[in-house]
């Protein structure tokens, strides 16, 4: 397998599935002659010209219902929404419409587009551009949410995505663009399904269950508590809608302890949901609080110190599990 | 002395409302401590006499520290009293602390419950309220009439039949893990069968007892019947039984007057066995024939059970409960059946 970025690992799926099905067409603001400010769609246009690759106006409500309606007419639209904090500007084409459409036809309509966004603070980019709005749109029934953690991930779960009669919303790591990491040669294709999660690492200890970015942290924390003695399952979530509990519970039972972790903020967020589903359906196998980990409840510090604070990180993370697995927990 | 607030190290003692002496009772108010906010009341939290008082009035006393001693009885009180003048009061074998303090019940020290009852025991007090600095580990939160487990050793516990109380008062602190309760259990196999195992069997037969009535009246006395009892049981023990060898004890108990406990009764002739002062019965038999009971539920209160109970005219119904380890199903079932065919005729016992 060779090792590319991330931002080829996307810009491949979305040639692959150009290629492949000739309904299939991106737009977004800046994506043709600039491939987006992290050059994630470079030479696209060049391959597929102005049809279908389209610069848009700077309008996200009207390229995103314009996006709807086309999904509608039979064509399978992919639409790049620069930063993840622009779903505000898109809540009625995307809430309102595209995830009501299948229900209110009782079936008859379809609209299979995808939303390309992103999540992630420690950009640097202040509270406008470092949202994590993953939770919000699980939230609507009718919308699939997908989250990649890797290069690979990236361009299994993209080309799912595309091929999908509903809409889906996949959120990529903006830190990640650069990151580079295994992915299939473009003749062997992967299609990675939704509502799989996908287990990491194994162990007996504890569960690290995260989304995305935190992935990574997972993986790290899991090398630190090593270091101390003790063993974890990580769990990549994958997608949020679905949500593959199976696996999240099956993992569960078997440590009795678990931390979700998830950039999103921790209040009402996405480990709030799925920290839920365990107490509920794990929770005579639980030896120890189930433990969220999402950032703070502030919006994203500008300040690089105290941006830093607010998103979970590895140091903490392993402090968490420790205490844990120790039992020095108690919340009664 | 107690701590009355979260950033409190220290308390003084305004005024005491006891004396050396005097009886206490849970509730009774024993000193008024003063703090930077407020004089509160402090109360006895277990009944005792005072035996002394350790601080002077108007003393600032550091939190957690031994303001008085409660003892047992007025005696103990006295000599405590007595002997005041010689030993220094930190150097006292401890004493109740007499203090109470408003918020959680304090453990005591496990050493404190093995205590002879005769010496003064010491309860260690309450833990101060935690600093703020202090890492968000665990304290000794404790709630009356419930131990904190979590969800996965409340469920070992309960499949296993282990006392959750009994387990944090071994190791001393809650909530409890499933580590805690692994290892109660790890412990607890190597034991022998636990007097409390839920596990029993229970068996059931119903015989006509006309030979037994008949010897009965021929025996006379309450002595002989039970004796001759004994025998009978002893011998369908001994010979139907799975076990043959070694010494057999079988204790017969009316429903009045003193159980009687037989070594080896199935040796002697019938109702001629002399009781003896003591041991453990192998098996104990409930003679409640004369009785209006019919049936009988629960565990067996020895290691095995064996009742007898009127049913109808001169037909008798036996029980036999056991522990399990004590008996096997097939072992009861030739020990019952043997017994109900030597009171129909107790002439089997010579066979």
């Amino acid at each position: 397998m060779r090792t590319i970025t991330f931002s080829q690992a996307v810009n491949e799926a979305i040639a692959e599935e150009l290629r492949r099905d000739p309904t299939v067409f991106l737009w977004g603001e800046d994506v043709a002659e600039a491939g987006t400010p992290f050059k994630v769609l470079s030479g696209l246009v060049e391959e597929f010209g102005p049809e279908r690759i389209i610069d848009t106006p700077i309008s996200e409500p009207g390229f995103v219902g314009m996006a709807v309606g086309a999904a509608l007419t039979g064509t399978r639209p992919i639409v790049d929404l620069m930063f993840g904090d622009f779903l505000f500007l898109v809540m009625d084409q995307l809430c309102n419409q595209a995830a009501k459409q299948s229900y209110m036809s009782g079936g008859k309509l379809k609209v299979p587009m995808v939303l390309r966004t992103n999540l992630g603070a420690t950009r640097r980019s202040a509270a406008q551009h470092s949202q994590s709005l993953q939770a919000l749109v699980a939230h609507i029934p009718g919308l699939k949410v997908a989250l990649p953690s890797s290069p690979r991930e990236a361009k299994g779960l993209l080309k799912s995505a595309v091929r999908d009669d509903n809409p889906v919303v996949i959120f990529e790591d903006k830190l990640m663009y650069q990151a580079k990491g295994p992915v299939p040669e473009p003749e062997e294709e992967e299609l990675i399904p939704f509502g799989q999660a996908n287990r990491l690492q194994e162990g007996e200890d504890l569960s690290l269950v995260a989304t995305s970015s935190m992935v990574q942290v997972a993986e790290e924390a899991a090398e630190g508590l090593r270091a101390e003695g003790y063993s974890a399952d990580v769990i990549d979530v994958r997608t949020l809608v679905p949500l593959d509990e199976d696996t999240i519970l099956a993992s569960v039972r078997k440590t009795g302890r678990v931390i979700v972790l998830d950039e999103g903020h921790q209040s009402y967020g996405a480990t709030a949901e799925i920290a839920s589903r365990i107490a509920d359906k794990a929770f005579y196998h639980l030896d120890a609080p189930v433990t969220r980990f999402g950032a703070w409840d502030v919006p994203v510090p500008f300040s690089p110190a105290l941006e830093d604070q607010t998103v979970p990180d590895v140091a903490r993370t392993v402090e968490r599990a420790l205490q844990l697995i120790r039992g020095e927990v108690a919340r009664a | 002395m107690p701590a009355l607030g979260m950033a409190q190290d220290s308390g003084v003692i305004a005024a005491w409302r006891v004396e050396a002496g005097d009886r206490v009772a849970p509730g009774d108010v024993v000193m008024e401590v003063e703090t930077d906010k407020s004089v509160q009341e402090i109360e006895a939290r277990e009944d005792g006499y005072i035996a002394r008082l350790l601080f002077e009035a108007g003393a600032e006393v550091p939190v957690g520290e031994v303001v008085a001693e409660v003892v047992a009885t007025a005696e103990e009180a006295a000599a405590a009293a007595a002997g005041a003048g010689e030993g220094t009061a930190g150097a006292a074998p401890g004493g109740e602390d007499a203090s109470s303090d408003s918020g959680s019940e304090p453990i005591p020290a496990p050493a404190a419950e093995a205590a002879p009852a005769t010496e003064p025991r010491e309860i260690l007090p309450p833990e101060p309220a935690s600093p703020p600095a202090a890492p968000p580990s665990t304290p000794p939160a404790s709630f009356p009439g419930r131990v904190l487990a979590s969800p996965k050793a409340k469920a070992i516990a309960a499949a296993h039949g282990l006392d959750l109380a009994g387990i944090r008062a071994a190791v001393g602190r809650e909530p409890l893990h499933a580590r805690d309760v692994e290892a109660a259990l790890a412990e607890h196999s190597t034991a022998p069968a636990p007097a409390t195992g839920p596990t029993r069997l229970s068996l059931r037969a119903v015989t006509e007892a006309g030979g037994w009535q008949e010897l009965c009246a021929r025996l006379g006395g309450l002595s002989a019947r039970r004796a001759a009892l004994a025998s009978l049981v002893g011998g369908a023990w001994r010979r139907e039984g799975p076990d043959t060898t070694g010494a057999l004890r079988v204790e017969v108990v009316g429903l009045h007057g003193e159980p009687r406990l037989f070594a080896d009764p199935d040796r002697s002739r019938l109702g001629a066995a002399e009781p003896i002062a003591e041991g453990t019965p192998d098996l104990r038999v409930i003679d409640a024939t004369g009785s209006s009971l019919r049936e009988v539920e629960g565990p067996p209160e020895g290691g095995a059970d064996l009742w007898l109970l009127p049913a109808e005219g001169e037909v008798l119904s036996l029980v036999l409960q056991a522990r399990s380890g004590i008996l096997n199903t097939a072992g009861a079932a030739a020990i019952l059946d043997g017994v109900a065919r030597r009171l129909r005729n107790p002439l089997y016992q010579l066979l």
